[in-house]
């Protein structure tokens, strides 16, 4: 990816963290990261229309926590439903894409997002998914987010 | 007077935080519905009195473009106003949507002053009333 659109997109992903759930992000050399967390969520969804393409997002599983309460606006003793995190981590992502989509391509072409789907990683996963080159990486209140888009 | 809403999303998420901001905003409410498509938001829409839907775009099952060229089509619906909230970004759609009967359009994420601002410009301003 061109560099101008890496730093756009990590941009994007801080600017929704910030509006979406009131969480603050900033950039991070991959070479940083260090996280030792057991488990992930993976966020992944497609686009399609003027580009098709594929938008990734990957978040230590404690931090989706808060930002499902903080979306939900839930306070600590409050419970959230099972798929709540899960939930959260979708509308996330949804939102990046379509920010990100106008970001680069601006407001006259039309493309299609298609439902966001999630899955669990360990520990493991994240780090060989860290190693990736096309792996761009921020930092969510001390929090390491990796994300991936190709089109 | 207070309006009977329908929301339409997929998300369970964002139809809670719909719903709360609408109360944050002070928008009365009536009757506040969900459904997570828009073949379930016409089938509510059938069957209940709705003053005002905000619906996203895409959704699994029929979308919120084809529910709203569905409702366009239906003399007891073609009617009922209808505010997108969507991540949606291309004008050019937002435009198509507009010409069909979409009243307003919000980009997410939302807050609560977008949202009494444009339920003021579609339903006038209840604050008044």
């Amino acid at each position: 990816m061109q560099l101008d659109k890496m730093e756009i997109l990590k941009k994007v992903c801080c600017d929704v963290f910030e509006q979406l759930a009131f969480m603050f992000g900033e950039d991070l050399d991959k070479d940083e990261v260090e996280c030792d967390a057991e488990s992930f969520i993976r966020a992944d969804m497609a686009f399609s229309g003027y580009l098709s393409g594929t938008l990734e997002i990957i978040v230590p599983f404690e931090l989706t926590r808060k930002l499902a309460y903080n979306i939900l606006g839930l306070d600590d003793n409050e419970t959230i439903e099972q798929g709540g995190y899960e939930d959260a981590v979708k509308e996330l992502l949804n939102t990046i894409c379509g920010r990100m989509l106008t970001s680069f391509f601006g407001d006259e072409v039309i493309f299609d997002l298609h439902v966001p789907e999630t899955a669990r990683l360990n520990n493991q996963q994240w780090e060989a998914l860290l190693k990736e080159k096309e792996y761009l990486a921020i930092e969510i209140e001390d929090n390491p987010i990796l994300l991936y888009v190709s089109f | 007077m207070a309006f009977n809403i329908l929301i339409v999303d997929d998300s369970k998420t964002i139809r809670s935080v719909i719903k709360k901001t609408l109360q944050i905003a002070g928008v009365p409410i009536g009757e506040l519905y969900e459904a997570a498509n828009g073949k379930e938001g016409l089938s509510f829409m059938k069957d209940n009195w709705i003053d005002l839907v905000f619906t996203d775009i895409n959704m699994p099952v029929m979308t919120g473009i084809q529910m709203v060229e569905t409702m366009a089509q239906d003399k007891m619906l073609e009617k009922t106003p209808v505010i997108l909230i969507s991540t949606e970004g291309s004008k050019t759609r937002i435009d198509e949507l507009f010409k069909l009967g979409v009243k307003a359009y919000i980009r997410k994420p939302i807050t609560p002053e977008m949202v009494r601002n444009v339920v003021k410009d579609v339903m006038g301003d209840y604050d008044a009333a």
